[in-house]
């Protein structure tokens, strides 16, 4: 293996969709690169190759800090290689993570995204005008279980081949990755970036929230960093057509627009798992009020 | 209304400018529009008539001697782009100016996209063009005028300081569209001053705020495939004349070698009115 890996970054985040993972992985490659260490998202690596060798290869001889994912059900494309590859990433990745978020929240992200909007995530304003929920709807009960059996299967998978990956807040991803990946990744460089307020900006813009707090100077930064984010899809370190994602639903959008909000959660507490923490309406409701104190919407 | 719309060119004359801001123009304005960028890029004559005859949208595409050689397009491919194309267009750019470029192009890449990728191309000191490169170039263009006369012979003139500087008022002529709030000329503007650092205080909180949606429209095209060079978004200008004029330290040289080169398509110009020119452009641009 290459004498320069040692000193490179090879980031691993291993993800059942919907729990923050696209987010982590721009966020960290536009912060990485914007401070000084040049840094290639491949997205899933099932998107590189689904030939173990050529993988292997092309990962092992790589000369940039490298972020990727990885997940049960896009790993099975590496047909009878699957373990092996699952085997791969365990060694080869010196940071592998999980984002911690709480489960009922990702399992409605989920069935949202899979039985109304099939879209994942939301990459412009008028993306997200074309996506977003206009009137109240329900989740049936029972794709609801089918996606807590799913979230569960995701969770049994990450113990049994990544059992030493680090947890990360979902909360400390959102509320100020900046401080996060800089704490995290040991970065020295005082560059201004702040991906937080670019985030809550977006998510004001793009719902044509008010936006008159913001200073002429921080709309400049915003472009600037836009520019930038540009730039790095240009240099191919970011995945083109899908950029940087916006903020597609809040919590108090869920609790306001899916009208079997409390019977779900009720099927959530009592789904059988040692994964899922149990979670009150109140708890909720406290974490709405959080949620709108960052997002002001 | 569906618009079949073609620019045929040599390179570095503002096709790419021309076919980006004209897609999100039409787009903008309700008109879904998708700009392949080269139709050569279709390959086959059957691939190019089944893909274009059946599209459901407004087509914007291009093409150009170059990669139609490169990719094996053949005369008959050429036919039927003159014959299914209504709206076909050339850039009528000072021809010495488009050399310039296209001879500064050959060295550092055509277009730029963002600020960083201009301040990594952008040349910090003077700089020559070879006359032996300058010729090459001359001839090029001279080739892609004759090409033009060949195989697009009703091709229609746009003019290039209308494109750049008048962009909104020459699209609302040809397209008929009279409601339009897109100020395309005003972002060039605006852009063309950030990426090189200069003054951007005198545009006002709801323009930038504008451009900012201006941008992410742009990655709503590139998202669904209205813009097809995914990991190219919107060009911004790389050289001003007066850039070219202070920094090329062989600019009179070639002057006279462009005055000098034998063809019936290059018009000859003096130095005193690119000097004029250059004055014009920077109060365009307002540097």
């Amino acid at each position: 293996m290459s004498k320069y890996l040692n000193k490179l970054k090879r980031i691993l985040v291993i993800t059942p969709d919907a729990i923050g993972s696209t987010y982590f992985q721009r966020s960290l490659t536009v912060y990485l690169n914007y401070h000084g260490h040049t840094t290639i998202n491949y997205h899933d690596l099932c998107n590189l190759t689904t030939d173990l060798r050529d993988l292997v290869q092309t990962l092992s001889t790589d000369k940039t800090n490298i972020v990727a994912r990885c997940s049960p059900y896009r790993s099975l494309e590496f047909g009878k290689d699957t373990e092996k590859y699952l085997k791969f990433c365990s060694y080869f990745f010196t940071d592998i993570y999980l984002i911690s978020r709480c489960s009922f929240e990702s399992a409605l992200s989920y069935c949202n995204t899979h039985q109304r909007t099939g879209v994942l995530n939301i990459y412009s304003k008028e993306q997200y005008h074309q996506n977003k929920n206009k009137e109240c709807y329900s989740i049936d009960k029972k794709d609801f279980i089918q996606s807590l059996k799913y979230f569960e299967d995701f969770y049994i998978w990450a113990d049994k081949y990544f059992p030493t990956s680090k947890k990360i807040k979902h909360s400390d991803l959102i509320n100020d990755c900046d401080t996060f990946f800089k704490n995290e990744f040991n970065i020295s460089s005082d560059k201004k970036l702040s991906l937080k307020d670019y985030n809550i900006f977006n998510t004001l813009r793009i719902r044509n929230g008010d936006l008159s707090n913001y200073s002429t100077d921080e709309l400049l930064h915003f472009i600037d960093i836009t520019d930038y984010i540009d730039f790095l899809s240009q240099q191919n370190l970011l995945v083109h057509r899908h950029k940087f994602p916006l903020k597609k639903i809040t919590l108090s959008e869920k609790i306001k627009d899916i009208s079997n909000f409390t019977e779900l959660l009720d099927v959530y507490n009592n789904y059988p798992s040692n994964h899922f923490e149990k979670v009150t309406k109140k708890d909720l409701i406290h974490r709405k009020k959080k949620e709108y104190e960052l997002w002001n919407i | 209304m569906i618009y079949k719309i073609l620019i045929l060119t040599p390179d570095s004359t503002g096709s790419t400018y021309f076919q980006r801001s004209l897609t999100l123009y039409l787009n903008y304005n309700n008109i879904p529009c998708k700009n392949y960028t080269d139709i050569s890029k279709l390959k086959s004559l059957s691939n190019i008539v089944n893909t274009l005859s059946n599209s459901e949208l407004s087509i914007i595409g291009r093409v150009s001697p170059a990669t139609t050689h490169k990719n094996n397009i053949k005369d008959d491919h050429l036919a039927f782009c003159n014959y299914f194309f209504k709206d076909i267009f050339v850039i009528d750019r000072c021809s010495f100016e488009s050399t310039l470029s296209y001879s500064i192009a050959k060295k550092q890449g055509s277009n730029i996209y963002s600020k960083k990728d201009y301040l990594e191309k952008k040349y910090n000191n003077s700089y020559d063009i070879p006359t032996d490169t300058f010729i090459q170039s001359l001839k090029h263009f001279e080739d892609f005028y004759v090409w033009v006369d060949k195989y697009f012979p009703n091709a229609k003139k746009i003019n290039h300081s209308d494109l750049i500087y008048n962009t909104e008022n020459l699209y609302n002529k040809l397209f008929d569209i009279s409601d339009n709030i897109l100020s395309l000329k005003d972002y060039n503007i605006f852009n063309m001053k950030r990426i090189r650092n200069l003054d951007t205080s005198n545009f006002t909180y709801n323009q930038l705020l504008h451009f900012i949606d201006i941008s992410d429209y742009l990655d709503y095209l590139i998202r669904y495939n209205f813009i097809t060079t995914y990991e190219r978004k919107f060009p911004f200008k790389k050289i001003t004349l007066s850039e070219k004029i202070k920094d090329i330290s062989n600019f009179t040289e070639l002057l006279d070698v462009y005055n000098n080169y034998p063809s019936n398509h290059f018009e000859k110009i003096s130095f005193e009115q690119i000097k004029n020119r250059a004055m014009l452009e920077d109060t365009l641009w307002t540097i």
